[in-house]
């Protein structure tokens, strides 16, 4: 029955039998259902990424946990693969950092102005570099003498390249340089770090290490940051490029393109050991130029310092407080009187900053006193040391007010008054009044001065003075102009061209009598008049006979006879004779006359 | 066609490692005993079946710790074990170095068993050469100072590493 089934079941479902068959033997072989489910994965896990939201949550942990596994089971691998990588990015992150370093020289090499610098900021326009790059370019202070490319693991050079022929046992070099770096590395133990330089005596080693060989730069000089950074990039790069020749032993220093790789890494810039000769003269010349330059600014601010302080402190009634000087202008503090000129501080380079005050300044004291007595237009002022001078002339009237004023002002001490009071009104009064005669002498009236021109007889004139000097003591009069009729020297005059004719001694004429009284008179008045005189009376005869000087003296005698009866006094009167002898005998001068001489003596001043 | 290859001298101090290196390149022995501070190196150029051939020679301190050879024999292409004829123990190294780095046997070597010259003090046990043998080792009694098959055997390991 069971047997009847099957080849039923066969002859219906032979074909389905056979692909379930089939199916069955793929689910159940391992590595043909693996080969199956490999050909959907890729679509499976695109679709579930995009289905099903929980599809990543799920994927998360376990590719978490597998990275993790695989960094802790082959963690050199991945740090070999990954070094090209990471060592792009530290150099990226170095570059950016000295990018920022070349910003910062640039900047500072910009205030350069030597002759180098500016050949080389030239050069840097013509090639279209940085000025940086230049100047890195052109100060480079070492030379890359030797490149050994030497294998990690067994210290075999795999190539060299360099300008020494002087190393012929690069092999025993290369391996020597292994063996110092794996030995300062197990010293230190820490073979996590590798050896990064060292130096022999003007060499310094420099190494750059990668996962399968390292470089050793034999360096003279000091390489800058720069160069090492540079060195780095040289390993990572030897082993992108050519990882077939460092893995095949047979392709040690057998490799042209390395060679010339490594050849290309060589610094050959001579480096002159002779010491440098500065050039002292531009830095002098520079320098004494800054010097005069700032030594000029210095003075010419200075300068300007000192004549703003010397304009402020000119100005009467401006006191300085402070004065600066900031972004060019002065700020002057200060306090000022109203009565200020601050004109001069008018500018726009100056900033006043002031409070008004009363100054005691003497310029401002003296226009104080002007403003306030401005209605007297005869008076001048002056101020010095607060000490007021006032001179001119005021109205009497006004002489109360004037002097009220000049006390009601500050900043006086002390008052010169040499203000006369103006009394010429009064004067011109009292001449007219005095003078009223038919032809009273002209006058002419300036203050407390008069002057006299025209004609007046001594009396009045004496009458004159004494009555104005008693009306106004301090008037001035000027008579030079003035004609005084009877005046001492008219009175002398007339006695000395008196002559007295006497042919008898004994008997007078009525004419000798009327010129003795003119001559008793003109004496009287001198002696009113205070003259001191000494009066002569000299008797001449004519030469025939020989008793003539006895007749001249007689007559001489006669009339000073008659004079001193007549009161004259006689002290003052003498008496002698012209000889004869002493004439000229044919003129009419050899008469019997008397004439008279009046000499006057020191003691009487007046003239008039 | 030029190659390079590393070798280095294995053995306990004083078994004769630097004479024997000395002879090799400078044909000269001196008596006077200097220690090697870490690691001397040599080279040797050699022509082998028109192969130029630049033999690097580490000639590693006899310093007996835990791992010191280790960093030396990294990649290294040829070794030559050196025995003291007349010191048994020198021999003990083999064992030691082994053990600590057993992939040591599949590199090409040669053993020099030093100081034949000194025939009064030749002590070599049979167990020791039996174990040399065992490593099919090329065993070499050698004198340093009278150059008795120094550099025969420093051409019989040059011919196995240009082979």
């Amino acid at each position: 029955m069971s047997e009847e089934r099957d080849i039923l079941k066969s002859l219906l479902l032979k074909e389905e039998l056979k692909l379930l068959d089939q199916i069955k033997q793929k689910v159940l072989s391992e590595e043909q259902f693996t080969q199956e489910v490999s050909k959907v994965l890729g679509g499976a896990i695109k679709r579930a990424q995009k289905e099903d939201k929980s599809f990543e949550r799920a994927l998360s942990t376990p590719i978490q946990k597998g990275v993790t596994r695989a960094f802790s089971d082959n963690k050199q691998s991945i740090i070999d693969g990954l070094l090209p990588i990471m060592g792009q990015l530290i150099r990226k992150t170095v570059a950016n950092s000295i990018k920022q370093f070349v910003a910062d020289i640039n900047r500072t090499l910009e205030l350069g102005f030597s002759s180098k610098a500016l050949k080389w900021r030239w050069q840097a326009f013509k090639t279209d570099q940085s000025f940086a790059e230049i100047v890195f370019q052109k100060t480079i202070r070492y030379q890359v003498n030797e490149i050994f490319l030497i294998n990690q693991e067994n210290g075999l050079l795999i190539e060299h390249v360099g300008t020494d022929d002087m190393l012929k046992d690069n092999n025993a070099i290369s391996a020597m340089l292994s063996v110092i770096r794996e030995f300062i590395g197990d010293s230190l133990q820490s073979p996590d770090d590798n050896l990064q330089s060292a130096e022999m005596g003007d060499n310094l080693l420099f190494f750059s290490h990668g996962p399968k060989a390292f470089l050793v730069f034999v360096v003279k000089g000091s390489p800058t940051e720069r160069f090492k950074i540079k060195a780095q990039q040289l390993i990572e790069n030897v082993h992108a490029e050519f990882s077939d020749v460092l893995i095949n032993e047979e392709n040690y220093r057998n490799n042209t393109d390395l060679q010339k790789f490594l050849r290309d890494q060589l610094v050959t810039k001579s480096i002159s050991d002779k010491p440098k000769k500065i050039n002292w003269v531009p830095w002098v010349v520079g320098i004494l130029t800054i010097v005069l330059a700032l030594s000029y600014w210095s003075y010419k601010r200075n300068k300007e310092y000192d004549e703003m302080v010397d304009i402020a402190n000119s100005i009467g009634g401006l006191y300085v407080q402070s004065m600066v000087r900031t972004r060019g202008k002065f700020k002057i503090k200060g306090l000022v009187d109203p009565l200020a000129d601050t004109s001069s501080l008018q500018r726009e380079d100056v900033i006043l900053d002031t409070r008004p005050y009363i100054s005691l300044d003497d310029t401002i004291t003296k226009k104080r006193v002007e403003m306030i007595t401005a209605d007297f237009n005869e008076v001048n002022f002056n101020v010095v040391n607060q000490e007021l001078t006032v001179r001119g002339s005021i109205l009497p009237k006004e002489q109360k007010k004037f002097i009220q004023k000049l006390n009601s002002i500050v900043g006086i001490k002390r008052i010169k008054n040499k203000v006369v009071v103006d009394n010429s009104t009064e004067i011109t009064a009292f001449f007219e009044s005095f003078f009223a005669i038919d032809k009273p002498p002209e006058f002419t009236v300036s203050h407390n001065h008069i002057s006299l021109s025209g004609t007046l007889t001594y009396s009045q004139y004496q009458n004159f003075i004494q009555e104005i000097k008693h009306l106004f003591p301090e008037i001035n009069v000027n008579g030079k102009t003035l004609t005084i009729s009877d005046s001492n020297q008219l009175l002398i005059n007339s006695i000395n061209s008196t002559v007295i004719n006497i042919p008898l001694l004994q008997k007078k004429a009525p004419k000798q009598i009327r010129l003795l009284t003119d001559i008793i008179k003109i004496n009287q008045q001198l002696e009113q008049r205070g003259v001191s005189f000494k009066l002569s009376i000299i008797g001449q005869s004519d030469c025939y006979g020989t008793l003539s000087d006895s007749y001249s003296m007689k007559r001489a005698e006669t009339i000073m006879s008659t004079l001193i009866q007549s009161s004259i006094d006689p002290a003052v009167v003498s008496k002698e004779i012209l000889t004869c002898n002493t004439f000229d005998q044919t003129q009419n001068d050899a008469k019997r006359v008397v004439s008279f001489l009046i000499k006057q003596t020191e003691k009487n001043n007046e003239s008039r | 066609m030029k190659v390079a290859k590393k070798v280095c001298l294995i053995g306990r101090f004083a078994v004769g490692k630097t004479s024997l290196v000395k002879q090799f390149i400078d044909k000269q022995f001196g008596e006077k005993y200097k220690t090697t501070v870490g690691v001397s190196i040599s080279t040797k150029e050699l022509i082998i079946n028109d192969t130029e051939l630049s033999m690097v020679i580490w000639d590693i301190a006899g310093f007996e710790q835990d791992g010191h050879y280790t960093h030396y024999l990294r990649g290294v292409h040829g070794i030559i074990w050196v025995m003291d004829g007349t010191e048994p123990e020198s021999f003990e190294i083999l064992d030691i170095i082994t053990k600590s780095i057993p992939e040591i046997t599949q590199i090409p070597s040669i053993c020099f068993i030093n100081k034949h010259d000194l025939t009064d003090e030749w002590c070599v046990e049979e167990e020791h050469l039996e174990q040399l043998k065992q490593l099919n080792y090329a065993v070499l009694n050698c004198s340093a100072k009278t150059g008795e098959n120094v550099e025969e055997g420093f051409t019989e390991l040059a011919e196995l590493l240009v082979s």
